[in-house]
């Protein structure tokens, strides 16, 4: 400590980083660079992030500790931007369990993520206008009860709700089997229990931010009276509305698309199960 | 100055959260969305914000070991290399941006290209102007600090008791380009 630092009020030497020491740290970044970008040519899934974020972070490492002078500064400053660092990191580890473990909360089975090579082999199905893969497979949904306020479900719909088929196949308890295949407009028999579950996760799984529940349109279709309606697609097609097609629209959201709405919709994590109570849901409205 | 680049850091790790959210919801599209980046141009500007952090690093070296009252040329020459090479950078943005607009890849209710095969490419885009876009200011005020402490050098201001206007500067200049460093391989690379 000299006489001259201390009488400018500066407690110490401050340390002159060889020259040679910034032309190594420029020279090993304009190699790293060149790694990094030569590197993702090649495809190793998920290990692309990892080496790329390795790369990065030696190249921040050199930048911080030698140009920003970190390795000879006081070690309040590391310690700053240590803390800085740790900050970062809380957030995004607690962003990211709820994000990541969404899906795995319900217990029910099948409950998680679509990997890429099911929306894939989802998707080349409803190119190739065939039905969807086993796993997914066309349910009927039996009319246990005539649903009540048929007016509210459908206030628009020019066809009438049909009336209940004169004999239906039923069980032992009653229940009916299986619904006509060619009802114009048919009504939904809605299972309170499943209703119940599916108002949860109508807003759970974000359903609600871009579909209505009252008629208006949002960024997608309302599902207001969506059982059986008659939707016409981007491409000129025209869907109704039953049990496969709303799976297909959950799972593979952009396989087909309502004309005058955007393909803005996310794959979301719902199960079979789940996609079902929510049809529940919107029809018991 | 730690303390402030902390702040910086902790403001950006917001939309790094935004990244890696919304990419692990849409792998599939981002692959392909960010496939319309071009990774040269990515390039050239990575190795102009080294190299300008390089500049910079030297012209708080040349301060340091300057001596009392002597107008050094150096000291301003790499300052002004190191605004320089900031606009060099803004250009080569200018020119990736201007494309891109072109092309219809504004985020929100201005996207409307349709050359790419997923769901919500829009998102991408959305991430991507709004990371590289408050880069873009930090490298704007970069410039305009720099140019006044380059101001300052011209008169002889720094030498080797004095030089904490030209640390801090170089140091905000070095955080823009840590948080290139990031951006680069995320948005262009991965």
């Amino acid at each position: 400590m000299s006489a001259e630092h201390t009488a400018h009020g500066e407690g110490h030497h401050h340390h002159i980083t060889p020259l040679s020491h910034y032309f190594a740290v420029f020279g090993a970044l304009l190699v790293l660079t060149a790694v990094t970008v030569w590197i993702a040519q090649f495809h190793f899934g998920a290990a692309n992030t990892l080496i790329a974020m390795l790369v990065a972070t030696i190249k921040a490492s050199l930048v911080a500790l030698i140009f920003m002078h970190l390795l000879y500064d006081d070690r309040l400053n590391s310690l700053t931007f240590l803390f800085g660092l740790l900050f970062v990191a809380l957030f995004f580890i607690f962003t990211l369990t709820d994000v990541y473990t969404r899906g795995f909360i319900d217990p029910v089975r099948d409950n998680h993520y679509l990997r890429d090579e099911q929306v894939a082999q989802l998707k080349l199905a409803a190119e190739a206008q065939q039905d969807l893969p086993a796993q997914y497979p066309k349910k009927t949904i039996g009319e246990d009860y005539p649903v009540a306020e048929d007016e509210r479900v459908n206030p628009p719909a020019p066809p009438p709700p049909p009336a209940p088929p004169a004999a239906p196949a039923t069980d032992a308890e009653g229940n009916v089997i299986a619904a006509p295949e060619e009802a114009p407009k048919p009504a939904f028999a809605v299972d309170p229990a499943k209703a119940e579950q599916g108002k949860a996760l109508f807003a759970s799984k974000t359903c609600a931010a871009c579909h209505s529940l009252d008629g208006s349109k949002l960024v997608g279709p309302t599902m207001k009276g969506i059982w059986g309606r008659k939707e016409v697609m981007a491409d000129g097609s025209e869907v109704i509305v039953d049990q496969a097609y709303w799976l297909e629209s959950i799972k593979t959201p952009n396989a087909k698309v309502v004309k005058d709405f955007p393909p803005a919709m996310p794959v979301l994590p719902v199960s079979d199960e789940e996609a079902e109570a929510i049809l529940h849901y919107v029809n018991s409205l | 100055m730690w303390l402030f680049l902390v702040t910086e850091v902790l403001l950006f790790s917001g939309l790094f959260v935004a990244y890696t959210v919304i990419k692990s919801i849409n792998p599939v599209m981002w692959a392909e969305a960010s496939k319309t980046l071009d990774v040269t141009m990515g390039t050239v500007n990575t190795l102009v914000l080294i190299t300008s952090s390089f500049t910079v690093a030297l012209a708080t070296r040349v301060a340091q070991t300057n001596k009392k009252g002597e107008k050094n040329g150096q000291l301003v020459g790499l300052l002004a290399a190191t605004v320089l090479l900031a606009g060099c950078f803004l250009v080569v943005k200018y020119f990736e941006y201007s494309h891109k607009i072109h092309m219809g890849l504004l985020p929100g209710t201005h996207y409307f290209y349709n050359g790419i095969d997923a769901a919500n490419p829009h998102l991408f885009f959305g991430v991507y102007f709004l990371m590289t876009g408050l880069h873009g200011i930090h490298v704007v005020i970069g410039m305009i600090v720099l140019t006044w402490v380059m101001l300052r050098a011209m008169k002889g201001h720094f030498y080797e008791d004095y030089y904490t206007p030209v640390e801090l500067g170089g140091l905000y200049w070095h955080l823009v380009d840590l948080i290139w460093i990031y951006l680069f391989p995320l948005l262009y690379l991965v």
